[in-house]
């Protein structure tokens, strides 16, 4: 397929709903309850609720600015209209970088948790390179192949997250959620603004706005995927919660494998933890896929190549080498927890609305001025 | 006595290169362009491919790949135009040109399925009217010829000397009573219809031929499908006759709207390629689609369903099909009624069937002959099917060799208590297993049918019983490898049986080397390919993904008065198949027939 084509791609809602809910939801895998649970103790799952509402509203006011203003463009080509070719490209290449980072860190975290768990004779490296050759493969596919696999898989997310979750119940303790704001009110609202950027919906939505099918549905398609995933994460650290005191909570680094080893429903139903390795296997890659076809879109749409898919198996090349170039699992934990989750929200929230505010008043102006110069030759004309 | 036994020591005992002269061979014939029994005889006139200007490009000039491919191509085309000599010419008015032109195109006398029977017209007075029948003997039916050609002509036959009546028009309007007949004008169409088993009839001092359709070879009649046998429907399936192939969809489908395209494809021999489709229903881009495809398939012969299937699916390097073969009239009607467009190849018993989709590969005709709801538990049974035959072996390994925790106490004691005796890895266990499996699968398709149930026996004995007693295979994995192959055969499309037989060891080598993650890594790979897959313009997980609108008959099947619309994936010009209220009557359904029960609100 050429690239113009791949690039017109349009992408039914449903989707791409499913793609940003798996997107966001593959953080219950990773280090992110570790550190919301450490930050708020008792309260950690009033921190994705925050978190969720903030993004919505960051949602909604980019997906009014790109209706309006920006029309089938992406973030590339709204700074190419505010930066110029050369700001462009350096956007680009920070977003590249984010997201390159991020597939370094995911990467790292999901084999050493895979090392850990359930292959524990295997090389990392080995493990690693598997992991990293589908998802580059699965980012060759492209954004249809992406969504589309997302949607096949989304039900097996939900069920799964679900059933880690009630089949835990006889582990329960309640009064382990109380007291209500946990470490105070304070450090819930700081934690969940820091550790917001979880919530990529907003930059993705900048990245894939062109290529939605029905644009009327994309404010529907951010509700909901916020909505889903931000219940899925509460569920998982409400149960998390429940089941484990808080002191625990935030020295665990994978949750929901802790959470999966305790089920115990009979004799026969029990240490069903391997079940799941197919729930955050196929969650991972999906979500790599995404930031990894994210960062060879931008890079290609920026310095105008014919097609990402070449940048593909170098981008992979880097990631992995980003990845496996930390010396431990902590320092690989510790990366993200102080730069990636900590700040990441400059780069997921307040860029793109930055660079969509000079956009639209850029364009603002535009239009003002073209209206006083249609004012100014209709008044000559009349004179 | 002595020279024979003295003559086999020297064999045994000396290197004689003269042993192989004593055979035939190939080899030194290249030369040798006749046909003819003696070098007496003189050679039948030849195409040579191999002349001075076909010679040419042996040069050690170096040219673009572009401009090679080029020059092959033209002298490929110019190659196969000299095959042709003498088709574009006009049919000859002598009989002795006719005579001689046949015995040329046809090479005779060697060729003896071809026969040209000379008669005269029956006519009063002393001008005689010359002409000839030809037809193959073995396609051509003999009573006809006789009776409906030779017979009316020779002797019913009572013309005077008048000349006005001596013409292929009158004799086809008055005198020869086929039910079929057309004239032809050119060499080619009149060289066509003989092999289509036609008979040609051509009267002396006529420009044109009689084409009178007299096929009658032998075929087998229609009998019951071999591979998609059902309970409730109907029993008949294809047989190796075109006509009758298209006779019984027609039948099923009656329509004027059914239209059945007739394209030729191939150079040295043609084969009757039919496209049926709805006229007014079916998606118009599809059928110019399926035109293009087939019509530029340059090859000299086409012989099955299956190969014209490898050249115009559009990725024939996936396991997984992208078009489906049957045998059953019933699904091809029901297919095309529902925009989907047929394709029959010559006298093949399987008609193809584009687009497709997965998950049609697991129905049957039958699901939408019982109720919707044992028609749901049948699909769900084979979903479960593919699943297990793809995934079974190799998640044995899988908790085996890595995720042995997951396995209840007991049952891991079990396991491992059957595996003592068993001196192989799993993986290899297993391998060897499914390798016996594979080849009583392939010995009992060419096994003679008098000793087919030995087969059975046979390979009942050595895997279920032999190779466990003699500490091979453990127990469960007799067991696991037989629920596999019971979930192959229950799969009703073959050739998405044999995608997952060979899918099932790459699965199995996943498991083996990486456990669930090199499964599940897998898994995830090869549903990303198959979600990008097409077959004719339609993604091949439609309607899952991309998802539309369609009415319920992926797995769960939804109730027939609640599936008001055709799928939406095929585009059809017509989406509506029924009226939303179709039992009017009924207080239950009525009510919900328009909204609810069975169907999505884009129903």
């Amino acid at each position: 397929m050429t690239q113009s084509a791949r690039r017109n791609a349009k992408v039914p809602s449903n989707e791409m709903t499913a793609m940003l809910i798996i997107f966001v939801a593959t953080n219950a895998f990773l280090t992110y309850p570790r550190y919301i649970s450490r930050n708020a103790y008792e309260a950690a799952w009033m921190e994705p609720v925050l978190s969720g509402a903030l993004t919505l509203i960051l949602f909604l006011i980019v997906e009014f600015l790109l209706r309006k203003y920006f029309r089938n463009l992406d973030i590339v080509e709204v700074s190419k209209e505010v930066f110029g070719r050369f700001g462009a490209g350096c956007v680009a290449l920070l977003f590249s970088l984010y997201f390159l980072c991020s597939t370094a860190a995911v990467m790292r975290e999901f084999t050493e948790n895979v090392v850990s768990t359930v292959l524990p004779a295997t090389p990392l490296i080995f493990v690693g390179a598997v992991f990293m050759f589908a998802v580059g493969y699965i980012a060759y596919a492209g954004i249809e192949g992406i969504c589309r696999a997302s949607f096949i898989f989304l039900p097996l997310l939900l069920v799964g997250l679900v059933a880690v979750c009630l089949m835990t119940m006889n582990w329960w303790h309640p009064y382990f959620l109380l007291p209500l704001w946990g470490t105070g009110v304070d450090r819930v609202f700081v934690g969940s603004f820091q550790y917001a950027s979880i919530f990529a919906n907003v930059l993705l939505l900048t990245i894939i706005y062109p290529h939605v099918h029905d644009t009327r549905a994309t404010r529907r398609m951010g509700v909901v995927s916020i909505s889903v995933s931000t219940c899925l994460l509460v569920a998982l650290m409400l149960t998390y919660h429940m089941v484990f005191p808080p002191e625990e909570t935030g020295k665990t680094t994978f949750a929901l494998y802790r959470l999966a080893r305790i089920i115990h429903m009979g004799p026969f139903f029990q240490r069903l933890e391997s079940i799941f390795v197919f729930l955050w296997v196929t969650a991972a890659t999906i979500r790599m896929s995404v930031t990894l076809w994210g960062a060879a879109y931008l890079l290609s749409k920026a310095f105008n190549w014919s097609s990402y898919r070449p940048a593909i198996p170098s981008l992979v090349l880097i990631s992995f080498s980003m990845g496996m170039w930390a010396d431990s699992w902590v320092q690989v934990i510790d990366l993200d927890g102080k730069y990636l989750l900590r700040w990441g929200w400059t780069v997921v929230f307040a860029l793109p609305l930055v660079i969509l505010l000079l956009g639209s008043t850029v364009r603002a102006i535009r239009r003002d001025r073209a209206d006083e110069h249609d004012d100014n030759g209709g008044r000559m004309r009349r004179a | 006595m002595n020279r024979i036994f003295g003559g086999a020591v020297k064999r045994l005992l000396t290197v004689d290169d003269s042993v192989l002269d004593e055979q035939f061979s190939l080899e030194n014939d290249n030369l040798d362009s006749s046909y003819q029994f003696g070098p007496s005889e003189a050679p039948p006139e030849e195409v040579n491919f191999t002349t001075a200007e076909n010679m040419n490009y042996r040069t050690n000039k170096r040219v673009s790949m572009k401009k090679f491919l080029q020059r092959g191509e033209q002298e490929y085309h110019a190659a196969v135009d000299k095959a042709r000599i003498g088709h574009d010419v006009e049919i000859p008015t002598h009989l002795e040109d006719m005579r001689a032109k046949l015995e040329r195109a046809f090479h005779m006398p060697q060729n003896k399925d071809i026969v040209v029977r000379e008669f005269q017209v029956g006519v009063e007075g002393n001008s005689k009217w010359s002409g000839m029948v030809v037809f193959v003997d073995g396609l051509a039916d003999k009573n006809v010829i006789n009776l409906s050609i030779l017979e009316p002509l020779m002797i019913l036959t009572h013309l005077t000397d008048a000349q006005p009546e001596r013409t292929m028009k009158y004799v086809a309007d008055k005198m020869v009573p086929g039910n079929q007949s057309v004239f032809v004008d050119s060499w080619a169409d009149l060289v066509n219809n003989v092999l289509t088993g036609s008979t040609i009839l051509w009267l002396e001092h006529c420009s044109s031929a009689l084409v009178i359709e007299t096929k009658g070879w032998e075929h087998r009649s229609v009998s019951s499908p071999q591979t998609e046998a059902v309970v409730r429907g109907s029993h008949d399936a294809f047989t190796e006759s075109f006509r009758t192939n298209t006779g019984l969809v027609r039948s099923r489908l009656r329509t004027e709207h059914l239209v059945t395209e007739i394209i030729s494809v191939g150079n040295l021999a043609r084969t009757d390629i039919g496209i049926m489709y709805v006229h007014g229903l079916t998606n118009p881009s599809l059928v110019r689609e399926v035109r293009k495809r087939i019509s530029e398939i340059d090859v000299d012969f086409l012989m099955d369903s299956g190969m014209l299937e490898q050249f115009i699916e559009d990725k024939p390097s996936m396991l997984i099909p992208q078009v489906m073969a049957t045998e059953r009239p019933d699904r091809v009607a029901a297919s095309l009624a529902e925009g989907y467009v047929a394709i029959f190849v010559g006298n093949t018993p399987f008609c193809l069937i584009v687009p497709v989709v997965l998950w049609s590969l697991i129905h049957t005709s039958e699901d939408t002959n019982i109720r919707y709801l044992p028609g749901t538990f049948m699909r769900v049974l084979r979903m479960i099917a593919l699943f297990t035959a793809l995934l079974l072996p190799s998640l044995y390994v899988a908790v085996t060799n890595y995720h042995s925790e997951m396995l209840p106490t007991d049952l891991m004691l079990a396991i491992a208590g059957s595996r003592e005796q068993v001196p192989f890895p799993v993986v290899v266990e297993v391998l060897l297993m499914e390798f016996a499996i594979e080849l009583i699968r392939e010995a009992g398709i060419r096994i003679p049918s008098v000793i087919g149930p030995t087969i059975g026996i046979v390979g009942a004995l050595i895997i279920g019983q032999a190779a466990v007693q003699a500490g091979i295979v453990s127990p469960l994995l007799v067991i696991v490898i037989a629920t596999t192959a019971l979930a192959s055969f229950a799969l009703p499309n073959y050739e998405l049986s044999m995608g997952v037989r060979v899918l099932r060891f790459a699965f199995l080598v996943a498991g083996a080397i990486l456990g669930f993650y090199g499964i599940c890594i897998l898994l995830c790979v090869y549903v990303v390919r198959l979600s990008m897959q097409k077959s004719f313009g339609v993604p091949i997980l439609s309607p899952v993904a991309p998802n539309s609108g369609s009415a319920r008959d992926v797995i769960v099947r939804g109730p027939l008065w609640g599936m008001n619309k055709r799928p939406t994936f095929l585009h059809p010009l017509r989406s509506w198949r029924q009226n939303p209220i179709t039992r009017p009557w009924s207080q239950t359904t009525e009510k919900r027939a328009g909204i609810g029960f069975g169907r999505r609100r884009s129903d």
